[in-house]
């Protein structure tokens, strides 16, 4: 028989984290990303526009400001901050029952001289091996940006400071292999600078990057990052991108590109992005692939669904090397600040294609419950 | 089914499996970082440069060689990496079976599992010393002694992952380069059979001069 390895456990694992901005709602409920927040990209703090979503798409809605608006703060201050544990079993393919916090983060956006922005987010982070009391407390974020249009969430926007870069579909949940293995894997942000346009129509980020100076960081690399999205009509959006990374180690060149199209009738998103990865080390070379597909349903009473298959090829020489994730997320948005999110995912490398060959590996998956309460 | 890179990237986005069985990857530590133990194991709360869990990095070449020498991920028997058992070798046993050491934390990744492929590619890795120490590290120039019985200091990959490391050489003429292949049979530096007389102390890390040495146990 068997053996099977069931512990109880609570560490901090991979899926740890912080989460950020849910682009299903983009053209579901808005056209762009910073018609709901303060950054041109998303994620992070809500405008005036996203709070209201976010009253109008929870289950019994509850006024969305900060603390209820218990604290009422100046018009050129914007405080925030979002708050998230999760819980469930995992197999990896041990069997671990798990619990830690992903997230404890205290935003504040303070505006000034109309244009300008400065923007932080401080807050929790798992402390560096043998130096956690020092670093168990981070700013992810930091930085200032100037915006063109004082009074609309359009135009030109620049920023400069610490902040993730622009790319791809930029989807709240990091294990998505759109973001662990798509270029903005979790705490990548990195200082850089900017420069993004945005219209309802269209809009196009451009931004510059370095390996962080200050601390031991998660990404490596010095690069570039293009993302652009064109919205042909209010349903349909075609996206191109296009990123440069160069370590001491390897150089990596993503090229891909993104859609989405909102079924009005029925309340669905479907997204997709697919991107090729053509990887340097040292004078041998690779191709990757990575794809994503997500589909969307709303439905009533605060709850969402999200559908994803996302695949990854490490090699896509070599047999074997492919990995595919199903991932079913049920979100419920209690009222406007608590959400329950049920995770779920089935992971196989080579199709789970191992029976009589040696060629594949082990099924992995989780479920879990998360928790989140935005401030 | 297998289908060939050249086949269309549509039905790779179809979730195919693709590629072909022979596996050209290089067997150095530079592709094992980069490609394998990076993306797999060293995301940021993990065993990033950041993070470090249990004092491993797999996120850059030198983290990687420092997590492995020093922190007991292959045992070091001579310059070898465990080369008669490498599924034996504890960087092999925590991602095939459980935690080597007893700490209770159990198979890694713990996130997602790392495909077969890449198992047996990090075996033949731990069972290939040449090719591990065929390494991209730039080391520091050989220098030439001046005289006889100078000495002078020569930077070489030689330990067994790659490393850098000094040795200093007593130049038996004058001009005499600093060659490592004539440093008395002390060390094997390069590469073939040698004599060895003593322990080596790689900074903590003592290699254990076996009781055949003198048959050339160091490769």
């Amino acid at each position: 028989m068997k053996r099977v390895a069931f512990a109880i456990v609570v560490v901090a694992v991979g899926l740890a984290g912080r989460a950020d901005a849910y682009p299903e709602f983009q053209l579901s409920r808005d056209q762009t990303c910073s018609s709901c927040h303060i950054a041109p990209s998303g994620g992070g703090l809500l405008n005036e526009n996203g709070m209201t979503t976010a009253e109008t798409i929870s289950h019994f809605g509850h006024r969305p400001e900060f603390f209820y608006n218990a604290i009422p703060t100046p018009s050129w201050l914007t405080l925030g901050g979002e708050i998230r544990t999760i819980y469930g079993y995992m197999k990896t393919p041990q069997q671990y029952l798990v619990g830690f916090p992903m997230q404890d983060d205290f935003y504040a956006s303070a505006k000034f001289a109309d244009h300008f922005h400065v923007i932080a987010t401080v807050g929790y982070r798992p402390g560096e091996w043998q130096n956690e009391a020092a670093t168990h407390i981070w700013s992810r974020e930091h930085y200032v940006m100037w915006q063109q249009n004082a009074d609309t969430n359009e135009g030109l926007y620049v920023r400069l400071g610490r902040f993730m870069p622009v790319f791809g579909l930029r989807f709240a949940e990091h294990p998505l292999y759109e973001r662990r293995f798509g270029g903005t894997a979790l705490y990548t942000e990195t200082y850089g600078a900017a420069v993004e346009y945005i219209t309802p129509k269209y809009e196009i980020h451009g931004t510059g990057f370095i390996k962080d100076p200050l601390i031991d960081p998660v990404a490596h690399d010095n690069g570039g990052a293009l993302y652009g999205e064109y919205r042909a009509t209010e349903e349909l959006s075609v996206g191109a991108e296009g990123m440069v990374t160069v370590s001491t180690d390897d150089k990596k060149y993503r090229g891909g590109v993104t859609a989405k199209y909102y079924v009005k009738g029925t309340d669905l998103l479907i997204q997709g992005e697919g991107q090729i990865v053509n990887q340097h080390i040292g004078a041998f070379g690779l191709n990757q692939l990575m794809a994503q597909i997500m589909v969307t349903k709303f439905l009533p009473a605060g709850l969402m669904a999200d559908f994803g298959i996302g695949h990854f090829d490490e090699n896509l020489r070599i047999k074997g090397l492919d990995r595919d994730a199903i991932d079913l997320n049920i979100h419920y948005f209690w009222d406007s600040h608590f959400e329950i999110t049920l995770v779920t995912r089935l992971e196989l490398i080579n199709q789970g294609r191992t029976i009589g060959t040696d060629i594949g590996g082990p099924t992995g998956g989780y479920a879990l419950v998360q928790l989140h309460y935005r401030l | 089914m297998a289908c060939s890179h050249a086949r269309p990237l549509l039905l790779c986005l179809a979730f195919a499996a693709c590629g072909t069985t022979d596996d050209n990857r290089p067997l150095d530590a530079q592709y094992v970082t980069e490609a394998i133990l990076q993306p797999t194991c060293g995301g940021a709360v993990c065993h990033s440069t950041w993070k470090q869990s249990r004092g491993d990095v797999f996120d850059t070449l030198e983290g990687m060689r420092r997590s492995i020498v020093h922190n007991g991920l292959v045992s070091l028997d001579s310059l070898q990496f465990d080369p008669s058992d490498p599924a034996s070798a504890a960087l092999i046993v925590w991602v095939t079976k459980t935690d080597p050491f007893g700490l209770g934390i159990g198979r890694m990744p713990n996130d997602g599992p790392m495909p077969n492929q890449d198992v047996h590619f990090l075996e033949n890795w731990i069972v290939g010393p040449t090719k591990i120490r065929d390494d991209k590290t730039p080391c520091s120039p050989t220098l030439a002694c001046t005289q006889p019985d100078d000495t002078c200091s020569y930077a070489h990959p030689g330990d067994a992952v790659g490393n850098c490391i000094n040795i200093t050489y007593t130049a038996p003429a004058k001009g005499a380069q600093c060659d490592p292949a004539q440093f008395h049979g002390q060390a094997c530096f390069n590469r073939t059979l040698v004599n060895c007389n003593s322990d080596w102390n790689f900074g903590s890390t003592v290699m254990v001069c076996p009781s055949d040495c003198s048959q050339g146990a160091c490769l």
